[in-house]
């Protein structure tokens, strides 16, 4: 049970007032109202209006893409993430340093960049695309390529710090009470990076769901098979529809929110009995 | 189960940690593995454990060579300075845990595992703990259930790395009788490790006591106490005033401070002496030629005895000395009074030179 106490502690460093009226101001200017205006364009124009933009069987069709790609996508990052922060923390090898700082290069790369240099690789004659039996430029195979590529930091980003702060001597413990290294990462370490490679997760999905520049080159974007939400967002834009383009952003919106929410409760849940006292 | 530790030598890079260590464990004993930072002591846990190895020399348990055995075959149990408890599973399954990992075909069925560790729940008296997280224990309570996690394996041996140097001093003090009684009930061979004498000497049955990677002396701690091998031991166990001399004609000599040193007749040498605090006679008249003339800086009655700081007329240094109450207010002494002070007792080591 949670009982609310009011603090009549003194603090170190004054200041709650002034900082948390700065924090809620700034998110206000930069995040809350931008996003409320979508909620006041899409309400103009009525429910009929909305519901036959947002429903439209094309565009219902690129939110399935949308999300099916970021899930696989951020599912991808999720294991080759930890995998890339173990080694990265785990071992050490030449050229480490260098290493990880490619980790970061899919963050400052333009997206455009990323998205032709990929299109160019996995086309039917580029390097890499001529040794696959399968297509995967201008196919949903291709989407999700570029959408790992994008999301690759946030796992790894989220893990290491996790991992590096891993006492040495729990493993230890673990292994003199007779378990396997496979039992001691599944049931030791595992269960305790978890929140860690969630909240990395997460972040990758949300994204690689907003994600276009490196997508519209890869994508094709094709109707019905490779049109992700984002592009139907700009098509609708290219053609003056604006209250569409803010109807569609609208469920995007709301569909990223409620699978955030999910994994932010899962995250809380799992976390609640062990991370913090 | 015995311990043999035969020539076991170890080195990190050009530093070597352990230097040759030999001794033998009897079955059932406690031991203590004593030592200031960096003597090794740890190393020699760790080696004994399976959690490093050894450069040279062997370990054997009960006649058998496990120097290249892994740890998971060596069925010790080790318990860690900061506990190392597994924060994602309760008390519970903390405990469970080395019984949950077992082979399928070794593993206890589930009745028996939640029986045994009900048991060992009881034994650490943590009964209605069970459920919680580590987080929610204090310190003493996590160090417990760590034990009770290292036992559930029923170890041959158990090896304890400063159990409780973590601890505050109440909660060390309870959990040190506990271990000993413990070790009574259970008869485990177990070798702990700590820095602090009082606790060796207070729970072990056997005390080692190692520097510098090398043992410096093992025996009981009446005998350790009693008989210090060397200066360093002196040193180490703490409370004995230290007189630095020469050693001449059978004679130890410290400014005004002499004493028979029959142990060297006919060398003449550098020397340690070592007195400790109730090995002092206070006197307001000098008698005899032995006495050595100080000042009475501080009088701090703890419980039953007064301890007493004097300040030597000849070398300005600091000499501690205890006495019985009775004896104390006989002697009517007081801060800033001259007394003279004669040794019942002196240990001389020659230094050399």
């Amino acid at each position: 049970m949670n009982v609310i106490k009011k603090s009549r502690r003194k603090r170190v460093i004054p200041g709650f007032g002034l900082t948390l009226g700065l924090s809620t101001l700034y998110l206000s200017l930069i995040v809350l109202i931008p996003l409320s205006m979508l909620f006041v364009y899409s309400a103009r124009m009525g429910w009929h209006a909305f519901w036959s933009d947002v429903l439209d069987p094309r565009v219902v069709a690129s939110y399935m893409l949308s999300f099916r790609t970021s899930l696989l996508a951020g599912l991808v990052n999720l294991i080759f993430g930890v995998l890339i922060a173990w080694v990265l923390t785990r071992y050490t090898f030449p050229w480490k340093r260098l290493i990880d700082g490619f980790v970061d290069l899919p963050f400052a790369l333009p997206t455009s960049v990323a998205g032709i240099t990929l299109t160019t690789l996995y086309s039917a004659n580029g390097w890499i695309g001529r040794l696959l039996p399968f297509q995967v430029s201008f196919t949903p195979l291709g989407i999700t390529v570029a959408l790992i590529f994008v999301g690759l930091p946030f796992v790894v980003r989220m893990v290491q710090p996790v991992l590096q702060d891993f006492e040495h001597e729990v493993e230890e413990a673990s292994v003199s009470l007779g378990a396997s290294p496979f039992q001691t990462f599944r049931k030791v370490i595992f269960p305790q990076l978890l929140p860690a490679a969630l909240s990395g997760f997460a972040l990758a999905f949300a994204r690689s769901l907003g994600e276009y520049g490196s997508v519209v080159f890869i994508s094709g974007n094709m109707p019905f098979k490779t049109e992700i939400a984002p592009l139907m967002i700009v098509t609708k834009l290219e053609q003056f529809d604006y209250s569409a383009a803010t109807a569609i952003a609208v469920v995007m919106l709301l569909l990223s929110f409620a699978l955030l929410l999910v994994i932010n409760v899962l995250q809380w849940w799992y976390g609640r009995r062990f991370a913090n006292n | 189960m015995s311990i043999e530790i035969n020539h076991v030598s170890k080195s990190y890079g050009s530093f070597q940690i352990l230097k040759n260590i030999n001794f033998t464990i009897q079955t059932g004993e406690l031991i203590a593995l004593l030592g200031p930072s960096g003597s090794g002591k740890t190393s020699l846990l760790r080696i004994v454990a399976g959690l490093e190895q050894a450069d040279e020399g062997q370990i054997v348990f009960n006649g058998q060579d496990l120097t290249n055995a892994r740890i998971k075959d060596r069925k010790v149990g080790f318990v860690f300075q900061h506990y190392a408890l597994f924060q994602n599973m309760t008390v519970f399954h903390n405990i469970a845990y080395g019984l949950n990992v077992l082979p399928r075909k070794y593993r206890p069925s589930k009745k028996e595992i939640k029986e045994k560790v009900e048991k060992l729940l009881s034994l650490i008296r943590l009964e209605p703990y069970g459920k919680r997280y580590p987080s929610q224990l204090s310190g003493g309570q996590r160090q417990r259930v760590a034990l009770a996690r290292a036992l559930a394996i029923e170890p041959k041996i158990l090896l304890l790395d400063e159990p409780f140097g973590a601890l505050d001093a109440k909660v060390r003090k309870e959990l040190r009788d506990w271990l000993r009684h413990l070790h009574e009930s259970v008869g485990i061979t177990s070798i702990f490790v700590t820095h602090d004498q009082e606790e060796a000497f207070e729970v072990a049955d056997r005390v080692v006591i190692m520097h510098d990677g090398k043992i410096e002396q093992i025996g009981t701690p009446e005998h350790v106490y009693d008989h210090p091998a060397n200066p360093f031991i002196y040193d180490f166990i703490g409370s004995a005033n230290r007189f630095e001399g020469k050693i001449a004609g059978g004679k130890f000599v410290d400014g005004d401070f002499e004493t028979d040193a029959p142990e060297y007749p006919g060398e003449v040498t550098q020397g340690l002496g070592f007195v400790r605090p109730y090995h002092f006679i206070i006197e307001k008249q000098k008698s005899g030629n032995q006495s050595l003339k100080a000042k009475i800086k501080h009088v701090q009655p703890v419980g039953p005895i007064v301890r007493l700081n004097l300040e030597r007329s000849d070398t300005h240094d600091l000499l501690h000395v205890e006495m019985n109450r009775e004896e104390f207010s006989r002697l009517d002494l007081h801060a800033d009074e001259l007394v003279h002070l004669k040794v019942k007792k002196v240990q001389i080591f020659s230094t050399g030179q």
